[in-house]
């Protein structure tokens, strides 16, 4: 050890840097007992052992085709659709028929594609051009393995994904760098992919994927296409049907959940990096191919959940854990009757908050007594809310002072639920002691 | 009085101050003569002067009154944006001082400049000006950093006001910790002057710089305020930060020029040069104009000669302060810790807010710790002149606006000239006389700086020293940079040997290397462990639980959390007692609740030191001195509970607390066990010697090496860690004194001190000699604790005969007591 390391290492030790002894001595036996393989693969048999081809001198590319109806669990893979990830227009507002319209693309700024924050298919930042409901073909799924997921510029996408449409399904290929050298005729080859895609779909892409590649673009000084497009990210949707029933929102719970389908042997995706490392540091690329069956199960599975949620979030479907206020907040924003007919359509599925919301929109159509069915039915279990609106039903709607009194007496200890409690319990007693 | 016509006035025992060294140039011709257009007494400032000098004569061991100075002006530039000029005049400034007019030429003709002249000199204009005239007229970006995020806020606010006031239509951001997410992304865009702190542009902005591409590659200047304060550990991580930064604008095609500020030290142009690994043009001959400015040096007076005891700093600065204020002077007290700030400013509250239905308080602490909403409540009452008596740390002592003020106390030394200078500069009207006092403690550096006052009037400031290459830190930012863009064989990155470094880190597994080009492959992202301020991360928060509730009121440095956060602290804000009933280290969380104490608490630590390796070795007979690599483990065991006013010590309570640990570098004695019995044969006596001598050598080793106190550690022992002596008074191995460079890996005072061992020795005597205690004391052998029994030798003696044989085995001079520098007298 040369003496600049020697003090190095000292120094590290003391700063309680250094590895633990046993650490040590585990990396000395790695070093010492030639783990490090002696000669890396080439790219040709490591491109065999893919089942691809070495496109440019440290980028293997690998394409797998999926024909549409290819099942999936439950599911099967079909055209994306999206009555409700995208809305067809915003500032037009109200009674939007969800039909098939599309366009209003390029005429209307408000549109999806000016990167509508608060959409629920987190679609924007992108092309304002870009007709509001893509022809299959012009979507692009995207996503990609890392040597990490700490950000910045340290994290290189060594593999990076694209699932493109056809009619008769659709094609993923991977391009899997073989050494940093490549990384610019990598993401070469990846703009050129996403030739003619107006939308592009991820799964936590816009937080993850996106910003990491335009870093790589910018480093490797590669123009980039990303920034053209409208980007629709699953995760969003997702969290908003599912977040307060599943435990979390990772692509393999809606995977498992949503599709039904369970992965045999999959590479769990956070040792993705350890397999690149193992292929540059120790010329090991065995679990290579698992890498890239991963990524190509992510891309798959992306394809068959997105039509599904597209559906759940439209209203014309729904599950029981999936969230029925957010759909029907979803569709009132568009269409208030379409809310209401929606929680109708599912009464059973509805819990407690659900229920206010229902009767909600009874009060705001002028449907009272439906209103007060519900009201009823809550009240039965103390619900503040439902008392405080049964109190003000009998007072201003009924006119039944005494009635309006017991609810709002039976309220009593929930007073925060109305911030006028006070006041009302004062003008009952008044009005019923006048009227007695 | 009369005064001498030509020189700055001497009476009594007080020294000559030509020009100060801080304000080079030529005299001011009307210097001395305005200060005999006014007769004393008239200005309520030399009012009080006067008064002092006069009542406490023998407790001023220096006055020095440096004359008013004259502005001298510069035409604007004719090649500035006439935008900015129209600006400036909406402002009242139609001509620049000539310091200002000079950075300009400098700064615009591509030169990195440093500029170096006083406190309220207007030195931003010498930055706003380039800055804000290449945003107007090429649509270029400047960086601006600052050592704290209140000063960075206070320059947001001036640009926006001198934009405002031209109509420039600039941008001017802070990017700090504090800047909401959503705007992150407006700041890098369209940011104009991006203003930020190092610690950011370490951790949130380099590692992501393909976010900042626009920024960077329009990136014209690079402004680096008060560049003195990036000292030892910070500064050496400054200088890698800014490595970083270069490489960055590189790859982007830019080349920004930097404009650094300092206060004065001894070689600002050096240390820019350093800090920027360029060559840096110097200027530093103020043309700000200044106010008669008088500096009194006080020593509080001997209450017990035998011990040498003084009255205590803290009854000295309350007793001027509360004088000031009487005679309606706005006043800043500079204390050098938190608790003392607390502690002075109850004393000042007492007497001046003693009512609490006379709201608001006419005095107030301001201090590291406060949330930042009551800093800036503080700054701007202060602003707006509600409050007659600021009582702070140094947290005040940078260029925080906080208006003029007339008088300064320093409750103590701050530990270098510089921030002397800079603190008392928090006083000072351009127009008005000011006062600055600085009231010594019984520390011995204190002392020592009072009783030779020459060192500090007349001295040259210290030289600001970093280690850029200090391998630890060097490594830290080789990973950060690698991080940031592969490095390619043959760029350069620091002194050492770079591509061994690099395939160390692939070796680790951190780097790969791929033909000539290492790149990052680990899943990390280094910067987030690396500190620049202090080697151990992770600030503690304090939790006040009183009635049930959990609101945090204060936070503490990792470094600061063991002596100050320990169960059963008194934890003081605003001077109001908090108790610690637990505090959770491993989450770094205090819970505290209100207490009445009539006490406050002190921490009790311990060292322990190994010595690893051994550098260089200077053998002579009986002693040998080398230095090298050592561990410290440091302990905290117990505290002590202080009662307000009488001082007295009511009680002891146990902590329990991890050890903390330091691996540095080291300068020590190891002294022959026979030699030491020889001179000293009782083993109380040898040990209070070795501490004694000890205590003396760090006084001195401080001022040699030209650092902090807080820089050097110092350790009596044997090598071994044993304790010094056992019970049967023979050594157990040979006794040795250990100072040490008190950073992890150390930052080259130890060096330092080493090669100048022998000054060490010979400035350690003379300060021991000359004490004016009869048997040692604060000052010169430091505290050694109980009293003697009958029959021996005083602590003072015991150290004497020590340093005598350190001396004489190391053939330094015993007759000679001249210090380098001052020259010690008292």
């Amino acid at each position: 050890m040369s003496g600049l390391l020697g003090r190095l290492a000292t120094l590290q030790n003391d700063r309680g840097q250094g590895p633990s002894p046993l650490e040590q001595s585990f990396a000395t036996t790695l070093r010492t007992c030639g783990l490090r393989h002696p000669t890396p693969p080439s790219d040709t048999v490591l491109a065999q052992l893919c089942g691809g081809e070495v496109v440019a001198p440290g980028v293997i590319r690998v394409a797998s085709h999926h024909r549409l109806g290819t099942p999936r669990g439950r599911s099967r893979l079909e055209p994306p659709r999206f009555s409700a990830l995208i809305r067809p227009e915003r500032a037009g507002g109200g009674a939007g028929d969800s039909g098939e319209a599309r366009g209003g693309g390029a005429g209307d700024p408000g549109g999806a594609g000016g990167g509508d924050a608060g959409h629920p298919g987190g679609a924007g930042g992108g092309n304002p051009g870009a007709p509001a409901r893509p022809e299959p073909a012009q979507v692009a799924l995207l996503d990609t393995e890392t040597t990490g997921l700490a950000g910045g510029t340290g994290t290189v996408a060594f593999l990076i994904g694209v699932g493109r449409y056809h009619p008769e399904g659709l094609t993923v290929t991977q391009w899997l760098l073989t050494g940093f050298h490549a990384e610019a005729a990598l993401l070469a080859e990846v703009t050129a992919a996403l030739a003619g895609a107006t939308h592009l779909a991820t799964f936590n892409g816009r937080t993850f994927d996106a910003p990491l590649l335009r870093t790589r673009h910018r480093l490797t000084r590669v123009p980039s296409v990303l920034d053209t497009l409208t980007h629709l990210d699953l995760l969003h949707p997702t969290r908003r049907l599912f977040r307060t029933r599943w435990p979390d929102c990772r692509l393999q719970t809606v995977e498992r959940t949503l599709l039904g389908f369970t992965r045999e042997d999959d590479l769990p995706g956070h040792l993705a990096p350890v397999v690149w490392s193992d292929l540059l540091r120790r010329g090991d690329g065995r679990r290579i191919p698992r890498v890239l069956a991963h990524n190509r199960d992510d891309i798959v599975t992306l394809a068959v959940a997105l039509p599904l949620v597209d559906r759940l979030l439209a209203g014309e479907e729904h599950r029981p854990d999936a969230d029925a206020r957010a759909v029907a907040r979803h569709l009132a924003s568009r269409d208030p009757a379409a809310a209401r007919a929606y929680l109708e359509r599912h009464l059973r599925y509805l819990d407690n908050p659900a229920l206010q919301d229902l009767a909600r929109h009874y009060r705001r159509s002028g449907h009272w007594e439906q209103a007060a069915a519900i009201w009823h039915e809550l009240a039965q279990d103390d619900d503040p809310h439902s008392l405080a609106a049964l109190s003000r039903y009998h007072e201003h709607r009924l006119r039944d002072p005494v009635a309006a009194l017991h609810y709002a007496e039976r309220l009593g200890a929930h007073t925060r639920v109305d911030p006028h409690h006070d006041q009302r319990l004062r003008r009952l007693r008044r009005a019923i002691g006048a009227a007695g | 009085m009369t005064r001498p016509a030509a020189a700055p006035l001497l009476v009594d025992d007080t020294v000559t101050v030509p020009e100060p060294a801080w304000r080079s140039g030529p005299p001011a011709a009307g210097g001395v003569a305005g200060v005999a257009e006014h007769p004393a007494g008239a200005d309520p400032v030399r009012g009080l002067v006067d008064h002092l000098r006069r009542r406490h004569a023998d407790r001023i061991t220096g006055y020095a009154c440096l004359p008013a100075r004259a502005a001298q002006w510069a035409d604007l530039p004719a090649d500035l944006d006439p935008r900015i000029a129209t600006a400036l005049a909406a402002r009242g400034i139609t001509r620049l001082y000539r310091h200002q007019q000079q950075a300009w030429q400098a700064v615009t003709g591509g030169e990195h400049t440093v500029v170096v002249t006083p406190t309220a000199s207007g030195k931003s204009l010498c930055y706003h000006l380039p800055a804000l005239h290449a945003a107007l007229t090429r649509g270029e970006k400047s960086l601006y950093l600052f050592p704290t995020k209140a000063l960075a806020q206070d320059q947001v606010a001036e640009i926006l006001a001198l934009t405002a006031a031209g109509d420039l239509g600039i941008r001017a951001h802070s990017f700090d910790g504090d800047t909401p997410s959503d705007a992150r992304a407006a700041v890098r865009v369209r940011g104009d002057i991006v203003v930020s702190n190092p610690d950011m542009l370490h951790v949130g902005v380099l590692p992501h710089h393909t976010k900042w591409a626009q920024f960077f590659e329009s990136l014209a200047y690079v402004v680096i305020d008060e560049v003195h304060t990036y000292r030892g550990v910070f500064g050496s991580h400054l200088a890698n930060v800014l490595r970083r930064l270069q490489r960055i604008c590189a790859f982007y095609g830019r080349q920004p020029v930097f404009i650094l500020t300092s206060a004065t030290i001894g070689n600002p142009g050096e240390h820019a040069a350093q800090l920027i690994g360029a060559p840096v043009r110097t200027l530093d001959d103020s043309g700000a104009p200044a106010g008669e400015r008088h500096v009194l040096l006080w020593n509080p007076p001997v209450v017990n000669p035998a011990l040498g005891l003084r009255a205590s700093a803290r009854s000295q600065t309350t007793r001027i302060a509360r004088a000031a204020t009487r005679r309606g002077l706005t006043s800043i007290v500079f204390a050098n810790t938190r608790l003392a700030v607390e502690v002075l400013t109850k004393y000042l509250k007492d007497t001046f807010d003693a009512d609490p239905r006379r709201r608001p308080a006419r005095i107030m602490a301001y201090r590291g710790g406060y949330l930042p909403t009551q800093r800036r409540a503080t700054e701007a009452r202060l602003r707006a002149g509600e409050v007659d008596c600021v009582v702070a740390t140094s947290a005040l002592e940078l260029g925080v606006d906080i208006g003029a003020l007339d008088v300064c106390i320093l409750n103590g030394y701050p530990g270098s000239i510089a921030a002397t200078w800079q603190r008392l500069g928090r006083a000072g009207r351009r127009t008005r006389p000011s006062l600055g006092v600085l009231v010594a403690s019984s520390e011995a550096l204190d002392q020592f700086i009072v009783r030779t006052p020459d060192y500090l009037l007349t001295g040259s400031p210290e030289h600001a020293r970093i280690a850029p290459d200090q391998l630890l830190i060097l490594l830290d930012h080789v990973r950060c940079a690698a991080f940031e863009l592969p490095f390619r064989r043959g760029e350069r990155f620091g002194g050492e040997d770079l591509p061994a470094l690099l395939d160390h880190l692939a070796e680790q597994g951190v780097l790969h290397r791929e033909h000539d080009t290492w790149h990052w492959i680990e899943d990390s992202y280094p910067a987030n462990t690396v500190s620049l301020r202090s080697i151990a991360n992770g600030n503690f928060v304090v939790v006040d639980i009183t009635d049930g509730a959990a609101t945090i009121i204060a936070e503490v440095d990792y470094s600061a959390a063991a002596t100050t956060l320990y169960e059963g602290a008194i934890y003081l804000v605003q001077a109001e007692p908090w108790q610690v009933e637990r505090l959770d280290w491993e989450g770094r969380k205090a819970f505290v609740r209100r207490t009445d104490a009539d006490y406050y608490t002190d921490a009790i630590d311990y060292t322990r030191l190994t010595i690893l390796d051994e550098f260089t070795t200077d053998e002579a007979g009986a002693v040998t001195v080398a230095s090298g690599e050592v561990h410290l483990v440091r302990r905290v065991p117990g505290y002590k509970k202080i009662r307000y006013y009488t001082h007295e010590n009511i009680g002891y309570g146990d902590i329990t607390l991890p050890d903390q640990q330091m691996h540095t570098t080291a300068v020590w004695w190891r002294l022959a066990p026979a030699a030491l019995a020889g001179c000293l044969p009782d083993r109380d006596e040898a040990t209070r010697g070795l501490l004694g001598a000890a205590h003396a050598m760090h006084v001195v080793a401080t001022l040699v090496t030209m650092s902090e106190p807080r820089d050097l550690g110092r350790s009596v022992g044997s090598p071994e860690g044993a304790p010094t002596g056992r019970e049967d008074g023979t050594w157990a191995a040979a006794p040795t004194i250990h100072l040490y460079d008190n950073y992890p890996g150390g930052v080259g005072l130890a060096g330092a001190v080493y090669e100048r061992r022998d000054e060490v020795l010979r400035g350690a005597r003379a300060l021991v000699r000359g004490c004016s205690c009869t048997g040692g004391c604060p000052s010169c052998t430091g505290p050694l604790g109980d009293p003697v029994a009958g029959g021996q030798l005083t602590a003072r003696a015991c150290a004497e005969r020590v340093l005598d044989l350190l001396a004489r085995a190391s053939g330094v001079g015993g007759g000679e007591v001249a210090m380098g520098g001052g020259g010690a007298s008292g």
